[in-house]
C-alpha cells in the first residue's frame, strides 16, 4: 500500500457512506455552505443500472468484506445490508411508518431495554419536514395508532386484488387495516414520476417513484456542491493528540492508496456494523478499546427486527404481482407492547399484500421450500395466480450482549479487522413474533385461505451498535449523533436506535439525520 | 383496472434471451437450450460436476436443465463479489462461492457412491428423488461439509428456480407480466 499526503484541502465536513442517512446529512449541510466529501465503499449506481430482475438486483446487496456471524440468530448481513451509492437505501421497500411515542420510554415504561434521549415530540417536527420534502403517500385519518404528526402529502397507494382479500380477513377478527404508508409516489410528486406498481422496488426503483438517495438527497447535496467519491473505504477516523478531536479519516482507494482527509466535522454514516468497526479499528495508546469507546458501550445493544411471512392460496385470483413490494395495507393493532399472551413482549405491525416475484429468497418458490419436482411445478402453476402474502415486523429488544466486535484473527485485504456480530433474539421477542405468526395464519383462514402456511423466523433491519443517550457512561453518543467523547465526531443511521421498535427504521434515520444537521449548522463543532 | 398494458413490455411466448459465448474466432449468440444441446464449454465446472448439478437441478426445478443452469452457475462462479449474481452471496457463505459449489458437489458424489454405487448422473428418477428427500431431510450419511446437506438443495434449489421462474420467459409461463423498466440484457 503506498501512502499519500492528503492531497485536498481541509473541508468542513467528510461523511463515510452515501446511504439514507448519509445523503440527508449531505444535503443538508451543502445547502448551508459546508464543503462536504462523501466516501462510498462501493462501486458507483446510475438509476439506469437499476435492471428489474430478482437475479440483476442482487448486485445491490453489500458483496464487501465479509461480517463473521455467532449467537443463535443471525442478522443476516448480506441480505439486510447494500453497498455502492446510496447503501441499502437503493433497494428498500420503502414502508414508512413512525416510531411511537412509547418506543422512546421503553425502560421507563417496562423496566427493560432502554430510554431514548429524546422524545418523539422532539423528532415530529422533522418527520413532518421529511414527509414533505421525500412525498409519503398515506391515508393519516385512517391510520388510528398513528402518533400526532401533518397528514401526508399524497393520497395511498391503491388497494389490488390481493390486498382486499386478506384485508377481509383481518376484518372477520375485528383487527383494523389502512393503507400502508410509503415513500413511493402515488401521483407525480416535485418532478419525480408516479409509482406504476410492478413491485420491482427490490431491484431497485430506477423511475424515481421511490424515494432512494439517488431520487432525493443525494442529487440535492450534489447540486449545493457536496462531492460523492466512490470505492473509497474509509480503514480509519484520524484524532489529534488527545483523541478528543477528529482530525478527518483514512481511506483506501481501488488502487490501493491510501489517503487521508482532513476535515472540521467527521460523519459516520457507514451501516451499524461498519460503523462500531471503524471505530474499533481507529483506536490509540491513548483509546485501547476503540474511538469514542469511554463507555464500554461501543458495539453493544445490536438490534434487528424478527419477523415472519404469512402465506395462502385463495380460490380467487390474487393478482399479487402488482403492486408495491413493501405492501399495500398496515396493520398495527398489535402494537401495545405489553398487551401480549404469555411472556410475549413489545411492539409489532404487518405489512399487507407485498407484490411477489417467483424466484428469490422472498419469492413464491421459496414460500414453500419443501416441494420440488412435479409438484412444485403444480404449485408454481396454482401460487401464481392464487397466492398472498404478508409480513410482520417485531420489537426486537436491546440487549447488551448482542454486540459488535473485531476479529483478532481475520482480516480483509487493507490489514482492517474484519467485523464479529454476535446476536440471538430475546425470548420475549421469539414469543412475540410466535404470538404475530399465529395471528397471521388466523387472519388468513378467516379470509378464506384454502392453504395457509408461515416462513420461519427471520431478521429483518439491523439496528443499534452505537446508541444514543444521556450518560456518557452508558451510551456512544448524544441525541444529535455526536459522540460524547469526540464532538466533532458523528454518527449517524440506524446504529443510533437505543431501540428498535415495531416498525421499519428508514424514515426514523431520516428524522434523526435531519435533526441532527439542523442542530449541528447552529452548534458547529469545528 | 389495474396497469395499461401498452406502457409495459410483455414478452412474446417462447422469447428467451441469448447467450454469448466465443468459440474460436467467432462469437456465438444461441439460447441456453442450445448452448447445452452443443455442449459449448465451461470455464469453471468439469462435465461431472456439469452433469450432477443438471441432474439434481432439473430434478429439483423441472426444466432448469434446458434452461441452461449450469451455464448460469457457471458464469456466476466467474465474477467478482460484488457483481456475482448468485443467491449465495447473501446467505452468509464466504467467498469464494465456486468452493461451496465444487465442495458440495464432491460430496454429494461421495455420498453417491456409497449409497448407490454409482455416481449422480447414472442414478434412476426415483434414486435422484430419494437423495434429494435424503438431502432435504438431512439424513444422507456421510456429508462431509461444514454446511449440511440440505442448505446446499435449498441453494441450488434457488439457482433452478432463478433460471427456471426469474426469467421474462419464466414469467411468462407461469402467465404473469413481467412489468419491466429495464429488461435484463441476458437470458437470466
Ligand atoms: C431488501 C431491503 C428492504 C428494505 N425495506 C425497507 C423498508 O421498506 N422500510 C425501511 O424503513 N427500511 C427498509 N430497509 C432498510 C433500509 O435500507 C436501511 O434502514 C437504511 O438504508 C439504512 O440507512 P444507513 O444510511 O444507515 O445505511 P445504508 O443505506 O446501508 O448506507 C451505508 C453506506 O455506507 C457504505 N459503507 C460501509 N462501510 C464503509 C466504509 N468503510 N467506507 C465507506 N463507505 C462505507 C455502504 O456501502 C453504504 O453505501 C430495507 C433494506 C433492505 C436490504
Ligand atoms: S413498484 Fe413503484 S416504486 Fe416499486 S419499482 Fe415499481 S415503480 Fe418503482
Amino acid at each position: 500500500m503506498v501512502l499519500l499526503a492528503d492531497a485536498g484541502q481541509a473541508l468542513d465536513v467528510v461523511i463515510v457512506g452515501s446511504g439514507a442517512a448519509a445523503s440527508v446529512m449531505a444535503a443538508l449541510l451543502a445547502e448551508a455552505g459546508k464543503s462536504v466529501l462523501l466516501l462510498e465503499t462501493g462501486a458507483e449506481r446510475q438509476s439506469a443500472n437499476m435492471i428489474s430482475s430478482q437475479i440483476w438486483g442482487r448486485r445491490m446487496k453489500w458483496g464487501g468484506e465479509p461480517v463473521l456471524d455467532a449467537g443463535r440468530h443471525s442478522v443476516a448481513y448480506n441480505f439486510n445490508m447494500g453497498r455502492g451509492t446510496g447503501g441499502s437505501a437503493m433497494h428498500q421497500y420503502a414502508v414508512w411508518p413512525r416510531l411511537h411515542p412509547a418506543d422512546f420510554t421503553l425502560a421507563s415504561d417496562h423496566g427493560v431495554g432502554l430510554d431514548w434521549p429524546l422524545a418523539y415530540d422532539d423528532l415530529r417536527l422533522h418527520y413532518d419536514r421529511v414527509q414533505q420534502e421525500v412525498g409519503i403517500s398515506g391515508d393519516a385519518a385512517a391510520e388510528h395508532w398513528r402518533p400526532e404528526g401533518a397528514p401526508y402529502p399524497m393520497g395511498p397507494v391503491p388497494t389490488f386484488p390481493q390486498g382486499r382479500i386478506i384485508a377481509r380477513g383481518f376484518e372477520r377478527l375485528n383487527l383494523s387495516t389502512s393503507p400502508l404508508p410509503l415513500a413511493i409516489n402515488s401521483r407525480v410528486y416535485q418532478g419525480r414520476a408516479a409509482c406504476l406498481w410492478d413491485g420491482w422496488c427490490d431491484a431497485g426503483c430506477p423511475i424515481g417513484a421511490l424515494a432512494n438517495p439517488l431520487a432525493v438527497y443525494l442529487p440535492r447535496a450534489q447540486q449545493a456542491g457536496a462531492v460523492l467519491r466512490h470505492n473509497a473505504t474509509v480503514t480509519r477516523v484520524l484524532t489529534d493528540r488527545t483523541d478528543r478531536r477528529a482530525l478527518g479519516v483514512e481511506y483506501v482507494q481501488a488502487n490501493g492508496e491510501v489517503r487521508h482527509q482532513s476535515a472540521d466535522l467527521v460523519v459516520l454514516a457507514a451501516n451499524p456494523i461498519q460503523n462500531p468497526r471503524i471505530l474499533f479499528a481507529s483506536g490509540t495508546r491513548r483509546s485501547p478499546t476503540g474511538l469514542a469507546n469511554s463507555s464500554g458501550k461501543l458495539g453493544n445493544y445490536l438490534m434487528s427486527h424478527p419477523t415472519v411471512s404469512t402465506f395462502g392460496l385463495f380460490v380467487e385470483e390474487t393478482y399479487s404481482y402488482y403492486g408495491p413490494k413493501g405492501g399495500q395495507l398496515l396493520c398495527q393493532d398489535g402494537y401495545q407492547k405489553d398487551q401480549h399472551q404469555g411472556h410475549a413482549f413489545g411492539s409489532y405491525q404487518w405489512m399487507i399484500a407485498q407484490a411477489l416475484k417467483p424466484n428469490d429468497l422472498l419469492g413464491i418458490a421459496n414460500s414453500r421450500p419443501e416441494l420440488y419436482g412435479t409438484k412444485l411445478t403444480e404449485f408454481m402453476a396454482r401460487a401464481a395466480q392464487h397466492i398472498a402474502t404478508m409480513a410482520t415486523v417485531c420489537e426486537g429488544l436491546p440487549m447488551q450482549e448482542n454486540r459488535v466486535g473485531i476479529s483478532a484473527k481475520s482480516k480483509d485485504k487493507y490489514g482492517m479487522p474484519l467485523a464479529e456480530v454476535t446476536h440471538s433474539f430475546a425470548p420475549s421477542s421469539l414469543a412475540l413474533v410466535e404470538e404475530a405468526r399465529q395471528e397471521g395464519e388466523a387472519v388468513f383462514r378467516a379470509a378464506g385461505a384454502t392453504e395457509v402456511w408461515s416462513s420461519g423466523v427471520n431478521a429483518m433491519h439491523i439496528m443499534g451498535g452505537t446508541v444514543m443517550g444521556t450518560s456518557p457512561d452508558a451510551s456512544v453518543t448524544n441525541s444529535y449523533g455526536q459522540t460524547h467523547d469526540i464532538p466533532n465526531l458523528v454518527i449517524a443511521g440506524a446504529g443510533l436506535f437505543p431501540t428498535s421498535g415495531g416498525v421499519n427504521p428508514t424514515f426514523t434515520i431520516h428524522a434523526l439525520a435531519r435533526r441532527a444537521a439542523t442542530y449541528l449548522l447552529d452548534h458547529w463543532p469545528g | 383496472m389495474m396497469t395499461n398494458p401498452s406502457r409495459r413490455r410483455f414478452i412474446a411466448a417462447g422469447g428467451v434471451g441469448l447467450l454469448s459465448f466465443v468459440v474460436g474466432d467467432s462469437c456465438l449468440r444461441i439460447s441456453p437450450a442450445e448452448a447445452r444441446y452443443k455442449k459449448l464449454p465451461l470455464g469453471n465446472l468439469n462435465a461431472t460436476q456439469a452433469s450432477a448439478l443438471e441432474r439434481l437441478g432439473d430434478a429439483l426445478v423441472p426444466g432448469a436443465a434446458d434452461s441452461g443452469l449450469v451455464y448460469f452457475l457457471d458464469q456466476q462462479l466467474s465474477t467478482s463479489t460484488e457483481d456475482c449474481m448468485l443467491m449465495i452471496r447473501y446467505l452468509g457463505v464466504a467467498p469464494p462461492y465456486k468452493d461451496f459449489y465444487i465442495q458440495s458437489l464432491a460430496a454429494l458424489e461421495t455420498a453417491c457412491l456409497r449409497r448407490y454405487q454409482k455416481d449422480s448422473a447414472q442414478l434412476s428418477a426415483s434414486q435422484v428423488a430419494q437423495l434429494i428427500d435424503a438431502l432435504l431431510s438431512g439424513s444422507l450419511l456421510d456429508w462431509q461439509q461444514s454446511l449440511p446437506a440440505a442448505f446446499f438443495a435449498f441453494v441450488l434449489r434457488s439457482d433452478a428456480s432463478d433460471v427456471v421462474y426469474g426469467t421474462e420467459a419464466g414469467f411468462d409461463r407461469l402467465g404473469i407480466p413481467y412489468m419491466a423498466h429495464i429488461p435484463p440484457p441476458a437470458p437470466w
